[in-house]
């Protein structure tokens, strides 16, 4: 006769065990159209801030990899935990789940979330920390100077957001669009139910969205660039 | 009635911990940053900074041709050594010294700004700047206390000009000046001015004394007499906004009114001229604030 003594606790997993690479390449697929939109977000706002008689010219190429990969940097703290999140964990009582795809509105709100969450970070936080160490190691301020900037940045970072994110307003609307579209078309084919297409399939179109934006940045007009950043005011 | 215990779910000690471990890690990070960043300004700063010392070290010494063997290139091609060595002179003792390391800022393209103060025999301390250039070892490119607008290569300060050099400006005025009361031609003297300070000088009271000088005096030999500068030979310029608003006195070394007198007969020909200094000369400076005259005669009513 079974007695509560004699009750064994099972090891026994109740679904699929492992590492979910389907949660993974979801995560990563997006993370890098997420960062390229993020990189083409700064520098194409850096072309809208001419005001004429300025012409608007792309930054040289160093300068352009730096505000780049730190834009991209803040898209991939905003993205890489807000997509984990949105793709959810494994089922645990079945090995199959419907994770997606999800609806395009959805993704346009998510991509909302997306551009103000990073506007404010990029803004608040980055972007002035940046700048001044642009400044440091361009020889234009000193060491304590750096310090005590760096430290005066950090407390007004909730003011900085409003004041230099809302100078990121009008790309960061256009970047809305452009990731909730991109993510979408990413989610429908990480969804498919060929396994070949959605193995391939994501990291494919994340490559070639990520790709046609960079050309996009690199080979456009830069004044059409900049009236496209300002929203053509 | 059955009363249930339920434990937390919530492993708050786990989750202390791993904020306690986060926040420190942040912090460590973020020293170790800065540890590095200053370790790295140290050793691309330092062999400059060696060079700037050894620079000042010598400027403190009699020979001005030790200090000007350490400029650069660009500093010797905008300033000669006779007038380095009278920047140096016009200046007077000094002692030097460079601010901390942490004042210091990266070198970018070869050179590099290094911040200071001078202190003057009076005790008084101003700041300079000394701009150091890469070119086989460090150089001196510029050594200034002029904090304001652009200044070159060289070493440039506010220093009093010397007697010499004041009756030295005064004798260039006038071998234009005498020539152009003699001839009734103002035009002719405002046209053998730099051309920052003609329309100044034309609408200057210096037109007025001169209307009435004309006929007046024979100036024929201005050239060969020494004119005579009433102490003090320079002083400072104060001047007032309209209704004598906004006063202020400008500082040493910007500008300097020039009084004196030719001793010519029958009667001394006098002068009151204003010099301002227009990187990197000192040049005629008058205007409706700052009164040029010319005048002859002695006492009061002259």
């Amino acid at each position: 006769m079974a007695t509560i003594a004699n009750t064994q606790t099972s090891t026994q997993s109740l679904g699929p065990t492992g590492t979910d690479w389907e949660r993974v390449r979801f995560t990563a697929s997006l993370a890098i159209f997420g960062a390229i939109v993020g990189a083409s977000t700064i520098l194409v706002n850096l072309l809208s801030r001419a005001i004429p008689p300025q012409v608007p010219e792309h930054l040289p190429f160093s300068q352009s990899l730096y505000f780049g990969g730190l834009s991209a940097l803040v898209s991939l703290l905003v993205v890489v935990p807000g997509a984990w999140f949105i793709y959810g964990g494994r089922p645990t009582f079945s090995s199959y789940r419907d994770r997606g795809p999800r609806s395009l509105v959805k993704w346009l709100g998510f991509g909302a979330l997306y551009g103000g969450i990073h506007m404010l970070l990029l803004g608040g936080l980055f972007l002035p920390q940046a700048n001044l160490w642009f400044s440091f190691i361009n020889g234009q301020v000193d060491y304590l100077q750096m310090i005590y900037t760096a430290s005066d940045n950090l407390f007004t970072a909730p003011y900085l957001s409003v004041t230099v994110g809302l100078q990121l307003l009008f790309t960061s609307m256009l970047s809305i669009a452009v990731f909730g579209l991109g993510a979408s078309l990413i989610d429908r084919v990480n969804a498919s139910e060929d396994p070949k297409t959605a193995l391939i399939g994501a990291w494919t179109a994340s490559i070639i969205l990520s790709l046609a934006l960079i050309v996009f940045v690199m080979l456009a007009p830069e004044r059409t660039l900049a009236s496209i950043g300002s929203l053509a005011q | 009635m059955v009363a249930y215990y339920q434990e937390s779910t919530r492993d708050y000690l786990r989750i202390a911990k791993f904020t306690g471990i986060g926040i420190s890690v942040t912090l460590l990070t973020i020293v170790v940053f800065f540890a590095s960043v200053f370790l790295w300004l140290i050793v691309s700063t330092a062999d400059g900074a060696a060079s700037a010392d050894a620079f000042l070290e010598t400027l403190g010494k009699t020979d001005a041709a030790q200090s000007y063997a350490l400029t650069s290139t660009r500093f010797q091609e905008e300033q000669d050594s006779s007038r380095f060595a009278t920047e140096l002179d016009e200046i007077g003792p000094l002692s030097f010294e460079l601010l901390p390391v942490w004042h210091r800022k990266l070198p970018d393209n070869g050179a590099m700004g290094l911040k200071g103060t001078l202190e003057t025999e009076s005790g008084t301390v101003f700041p300079f700047v000394i701009e150091m250039v890469d070119e086989d070892g460090w150089k001196v490119r510029t050594i200034t206390n002029r904090m304001t607008g652009a200044i070159g290569p060289g070493a440039w300060f506010t220093g009093v000009p010397s007697e010499p050099r004041v009756l030295q400006f005064v004798k260039d005025t006038m071998a234009d000046l005498g020539p152009a009361i003699m001839q009734a031609d103002f035009v002719a003297f405002v046209d053998s001015l730099p051309e920052t300070v003609i329309e100044e000088v034309a609408s200057s009271s210096l037109k007025r004394t001169f209307d009435q000088l004309v006929g007046q005096i024979d100036l024929s030999s201005i050239g060969d007499i020494e004119p005579v500068l009433n102490p003090p030979e320079w002083k400072l310029i104060t001047s007032c906004g309209s209704f004598g608003g906004s006063c202020s006195t400008t500082g040493v070394g910007t500008r300097l009114l020039a009084s004196g007198y030719y001793p010519i007969e029958p009667e001394p020909f006098h002068f009151n001229l204003i010099y301002g200094y227009d990187h990197p000369d000192w040049l005629l400076d008058c205007s409706f604030e700052q009164d040029c005259t010319l005048s002859i005669g002695t006492g009061e009513g002259r």
